[in-house]
């Protein structure tokens, strides 16, 4: 708008100035370049965009900060919500009765609100999920950043994007469909087993565990992987010796991220998992984790079991909360690492044309 | 080089690409599954007629509407306050305690998962703000869920635009809002767009925190305030009785269709922006 402004004041003063002695108000084609005309004849209009700018600068500038602040009302809000409803019930019930409790069974004549089963079905499936799921994220990632030809890394990379787009209520409907059904005609059981949320948590993770891994092996500097080629290491030896230990922090954050989606799934779990409170025997065994608890049950919860809902909420928070302070941590490492003075940048010829080059057309026209 | 080390790399390579390939046949099958089972199932009247289910009419048209409204409110929203935030870290803040602030409770609300979004917008906004089961509060709750994203990479796209044109509409005499709204934003606009559309994604995909806001009527949304239900939640229900398998698989290879078509162009639209940068 600066700019634009700017151009049409030159233009109308100069046409005024050619004009000069055929009466201005003939050359005049609108009310518009007459007031900008003479706006800018007299030198008002800076007078007028400091007066008014400076005015928005300060608005602006508050209305970006609040924008911004947004984001802490919100952490706050879902954190004091979340404890004000779900915290008195678990006190009235007991923490250790509640966190560790066996039973339970909310509709009865004297409810018993036990969650340990549960926060033992979601640990066991998202350990399962990350034992299945790290040796193949991590295989592809290798394979996307040092093995595969690049045309085909090209082909595979969108696919994943696509992997992770794919919302989990509809991986849950595979799972129920394809996955269930194959489980109880050939392993036996039910089907709908923690055998089953594992097979599915572990697709789910996927996507952000390739991503990520892929991310920091392709950020590991160039000169070490040069020493190492230099030392006689073949492209096998280079990866799994010297890149993967150079990029762990990242591979390790990429495996609590997975963690993450994995404890708090919920529209995928809740249509494999077979929802009975039990803690399982064998993987082929029903589960229900804290997720499918509080959706399942939320519907048609009394005022007490709802808040108690709210209470395997708070559990669920909490394990994510503190698995936030782990990712924070490393990605602070990650990105307080220091790059090699080695590999020191210096402009070449070709870039700084790059950046003329990037310079819009009118930009200083 | 010793005769056995090269079998040694021949053997970690095959196992690498088995891993692999496992990992990405997997993708297949989902795709492959939901095109064989779902494609024959989708007819014009399947996506233009409504639901119910004592009457045994099997369209989807409402739920498609309520998702349209809630992917637009939310966008509306998260939009205008995403930007404006991530032009304040990036152009505005010094470095001190409110960006920390920002900065710590953006991490943490990127990773609480959408369950917990879904309860916090059933006190909060459902019940506390009295707005009932509706798009609004389903959108106002998405809203928080997808901010940190947008905050993120919008920020990361104004920081990327080049110092120069920033320096040079300051020494031109122009403010910082208008240098902002003028030079900045647009330069960025491209990268900002293509994070909005990924944000539709999301939004469309989402289950849990929908479920718990905006209810699980089928009727055609009248307006804002009104409830409804929106694809994703319609395929959970769905899939919760057995004997709608075709309807099932043809809702969720729509909703897919639609995610990978947001997925193509923000490729195709990265990839022409990268090409113009270099």
């Amino acid at each position: 708008m600066f700019q634009k402004h700017v151009n049409k004041g030159n233009s109308s003063y100069k046409q005024i100035r050619s004009y000069n002695n055929l009466g201005l108000l003939k050359s005049l084609r609108s009310v518009e370049h007459a007031v900008i005309a003479g706006i800018y004849m007299k030198g008002w209009d800076r007078l007028l965009t400091r007066i008014t700018s400076r005015k928005w600068e300060r608005a602006a500038e508050v209305i970006f900060l609040l924008s911004a602040l947004i984001s802490v009302f919100s952490l706050a809000a879902i954190t004091v919500y979340l404890f004000a409803r779900g915290f008195p019930a678990i006190r009235k019930i007991g923490v250790i009765n509640f966190m560790f409790g066996m039973q339970w069974n909310p509709a009865a004549d004297n409810p018993s609100y036990g969650i340990f089963p549960m926060i033992y079905a979601s640990a066991a499936g998202t350990a399962g999920a990350v034992f299945l799921s790290v040796p193949a994220g991590l295989s592809s990632a290798v394979l996307l950043a040092a093995v595969a030809p690049s045309s085909l890394a090209k082909f595979i990379r969108p696919c994943i994007d696509l992997l992770s787009g794919i919302p989990s209520v509809v991986y849950g409907y595979f799972g129920l469909t394809v996955i269930v059904p194959l489980i109880s005609e050939y392993l036996g059981g039910p089907g709908n087993s923690l055998l089953a949320v594992i097979i599915l948590l572990a697709v789910m993770i996927l996507p952000t565990i390739i991503k990520i891994s892929e991310n920091s092996l392709r950020a590991v500097p160039v000169e070490i992987i040069q020493g190492s080629y230099a030392l006689g290491a073949t492209k096998i030896e280079t990866v799994f010796k010297v890149m993967i230990p150079a990029a762990g922090p990242g591979i390790l954050l990429s495996i609590v991220l997975g963690i993450g989606r994995a404890v708090g799934e919920t529209m995928a779990v809740i249509l494999v998992c077979g929802n009975a409170v039990q803690i399982p025997r064998s993987v082929l065994d029903m589960v229900r984790p804290m997720t499918a608890n509080i959706a399942l049950e939320m519907s048609y919860a009394d005022p007490f079991h709802e808040r108690v809902l709210f209470g395997t909420g708070i559990v669920l928070f909490m394990f994510i909360s503190a698995l936030n302070v782990v990712i924070n941590v490393l990605s602070a490492h990650i990105t307080g690492q220091k790059v090699s003075p080695h590999s020191k940048r210096v402009a070449k010829p070709a870039e700084i044309k790059n950046v003329q080059r990037n310079l819009p057309n009118n930009f200083l026209s | 080089m010793p005769y056995w080390r090269k079998y040694r790399d021949y053997t970690i390579k095959t196992i690498v690409w088995i891993f692999a390939l496992a990992a990405l046949g997997f993708l297949f099958w989902i795709l492959s599954d939901l095109v064989v089972k779902g494609l024959p199932n989708i007819t014009l009247d399947f996506i233009t007629g409504e639901y119910n289910e004592y009457k045994g009419i099997n369209g989807i048209a409402p739920m498609i509407v309520t998702t349209i409204w809630i992917i637009s409110v939310t966008l509306i929203v998260s939009g205008l306050i995403g930007v404006f935030a991530a032009i304040y870290l990036a152009e505005y803040s010094r470095p001190g305690p409110i960006v920390r602030f920002i900065r710590f409770a953006l991490d943490n609300l990127a990773g609480i998962p959408s369950i917990i979004y879904g309860l916090f917008g059933y006190v909060f906004f459902k019940n506390m703000m009295k707005l009932g089961f509706s798009i609004l509060s389903a959108s106002l709750t998405l809203t928080i869920m997808v901010l940190p994203f947008i905050i993120g990479s919008t920020e990361n796209a104004l920081r990327e635009v080049n110092r120069l044109y920033r320096d040079g509409s300051l020494a031109l005499g122009a403010t910082k809002l208008h240098t902002v709204m003028n030079i900045i934003l647009p330069c960025a606009a491209p990268r900002i767009i293509t994070t909005m559309l990924l944000t539709v994604g999301r939004i469309a995909g989402e289950t849990a925190a929908v479920y718990f806001t905006a209810g699980t009527v089928y009727r055609y949304p009248e307006g804002i305030m009104s409830s409804g239900r929106t694809l994703s939640v319609h395929i959970y229900m769905l899939a919760k009785e057995t004997g709608r398998r075709g309807e099932t698989y043809a809702s969720a290879l729509l909703l897919v269709i639609f995610i990978s078509l947001i997925h193509f162009i923000v490729n195709a639209a990265l990839r022409a922006i990268n090409a113009k940068r270099i």
